[in-house]
C-alpha cells in the first residue's frame, strides 16, 4: 500500500464489493474451467465465454474502484498485465485448433456415416469441434448431438493427434498452461492482498450474506 | 432419442429468459454475471451450467400462468427491473414462439387434490419479496 496513504474503511468495503471480490470470484472460475481443460470456446463467435481480460470481469461502475485501487496498488499492474498477456495467445491457438478442426477429414467422415444430412453439416462440424475444443465429456441425452458425441467421442478426439491439427493442439495446451499460472499467481496475490487488507482495517471480506 | 418433456419452475425459467435476453444484446461479460448472480443468490450458474440450461430447454417445456406471472413481475430493486419492458418484451415472445407451453393450474383443482402441498413447490421460489 502507498506509505503515506490510510484508506477508510468506507473504501476498503466499496473495493472489496465493487472490485476484489468480484475480480476474484471470477478468477477462480477461470481457474475452475481451466482444471476442467473446458476452455468454454465458442466457435460460432470464436472467443471465450469464461476468459476474458481483467479489466473485462468488472462491471463500468466499478472501473474508477478500481483505477484508485491500481493508483495506490501499481505493484497489481504487472500480475495483471501477465494474465492478459498469457490469455491473448491461448484464444489464438483456440481459434486456430478450431480452422484446423473444421479442415480436418476425420470429423466430417464421422458424421458422414451417421448420416447427418449435408445441409446440417457445417453446423454439427461446427458444434463437435466446440465439444473437442472444450474437451466436453459424455453429454446429457438433451444435448443437440449428444448420441452422434457419445458414440464417437473418442474417434473425434482423434483427431486432435492427426498432422492438420496436432500442431494446433499442442500449441493450445501449451497457452492454457501458461494461462493457468498466470491465473492462479493473480489469484493468490489478490487473496493476500485482500485477507491482509481485512484484517488490517477490520473490513469483512464479507458483509453479509444474501440469498 | 425422443426428446422428454419437462416441467419448469420460477428459478430456472427466469434464469433462462435472462440468458436468452443478455445473448440476444450480447451484453458483456461482467453485467452478465452480475445479473445471474442476483438472480440466482449463494449458487452461482457459470458457463458450463448456461449452456447445460439452454441444452436442456430445446426440449418441450411445461409452465403455468402462476410461474410466468411470478417471473415477470421482477423484483423492485433488481437489475432486471431497470430494464423492464425491454426483458418482458424479450420473455414474451419467447414465451409465445411455442418453446415453453402454458398449462392450466385452476386454484379449485388444486385444492381438490390430496398432494395440494406439492402443487406449491411448482411457484415456491425466492424470486417474490
Amino acid at each position: 500500500m502507498a506509505a503515506n496513504v490510510t484508506v477508510s474503511p468506507n473504501i476498503v468495503r466499496a473495493w472489496f464489493d465493487t472490485v476484489l471480490n468480484p475480480l476474484i470470484r471470477s478468477l477462480a472460475a477461470e481457474q475452475n474451467v481451466l482444471a476442467h481443460r473446458n476452455f468454454t470456446w465458442k466457435t460460432e463467435v470464436r472467443r471465450f465465454a469464461t476468459l476474458v481480460p481483467v479489466r473485462e470481469h468488472l462491471v463500468d461502475e466499478a472501473q474508477p474502484n478500481f483505477d484508485q485501487f491500481l493508483s495506490l496498488h501499481p505493484e497489481y499492474n504487472p500480475p495483471i498485465a501477465e494474465h492478459d498477456r498469457r490469455l491473448a495467445p491461448l484464444a489464438e491457438a483456440c481459434d486456430r485448433l478450431q480452422q484446423a478442426l473444421i479442415e480436418a477429414e476425420t470429423l466430417r467422415k464421422v458424421l458422414d456415416r451417421e448420416k447427418v444430412q449435408q445441409s446440417d453439416m457445417d453446423f454439427c462440424v461446427r458444434l463437435i469441434a466446440e465439444y473437442v475444443i472444450n474437451d466436453a465429456q459424455t453429454l446429457p441425452d438433451y444435448y443437440t448431438i449428444a448420441a452422434i458425441w457419445n458414440r464417437h467421442r473418442d474417434e473425434f478426439r482423434a483427431a486432435l493427434q492427426t498432422n492438420g491439427v496436432s500442431p494446433a493442439w499442442q500449441a493450445t495446451m501449451e497457452a492454457a498452461g501458461t494461462f493457468e499460472t498466470a491465473v492462479r499467481e493473480l489469484i493468490d496475490k489478490l487473496s493476500a492482498f485482500r485477507n491482509e487488507l481485512s484484517l488490517s482495517s477490520g473490513v469483512p471480506i464479507v458483509d453479509r450474506l444474501t440469498g | 432419442m425422443e426428446k422428454r418433456p419437462i416441467v419448469i419452475d420460477a428459478g430456472p425459467l427466469l434464469t433462462y429468459l435472462a440468458l436468452q435476453y443478455l445473448n440476444s444484446n450480447d451484453t458483456p461479460k461482467a453485467r452478465r454475471d452480475q445479473i445471474l448472480r442476483e438472480i440466482r443468490p449463494g449458487s452461482p450458474i457459470d458457463e458450463p451450467e448456461q449452456e447445460r440450461l439452454r441444452q436442456l430447454l430445446r426440449q418441450p417445456a411445461f409452465t403455468t400462468a402462476h410461474v410466468i406471472a411470478e417471473v415477470l413481475k421482477l423484483r423492485e430493486k433488481s437489475l432486471l427491473s431497470r430494464i423492464a419492458g425491454e426483458f418482458r418484451r424479450h420473455s414474451l415472445d419467447i414465451l409465445i414462439g411455442g418453446a415453453i407451453r402454458e398449462v392450466p393450474c385452476p386454484i379449485e383443482e388444486m385444492c381438490r387434490d390430496r398432494t395440494f402441498a406439492n402443487w406449491f413447490a411448482i411457484t415456491a421460489s425466492p424470486m417474490l419479496d
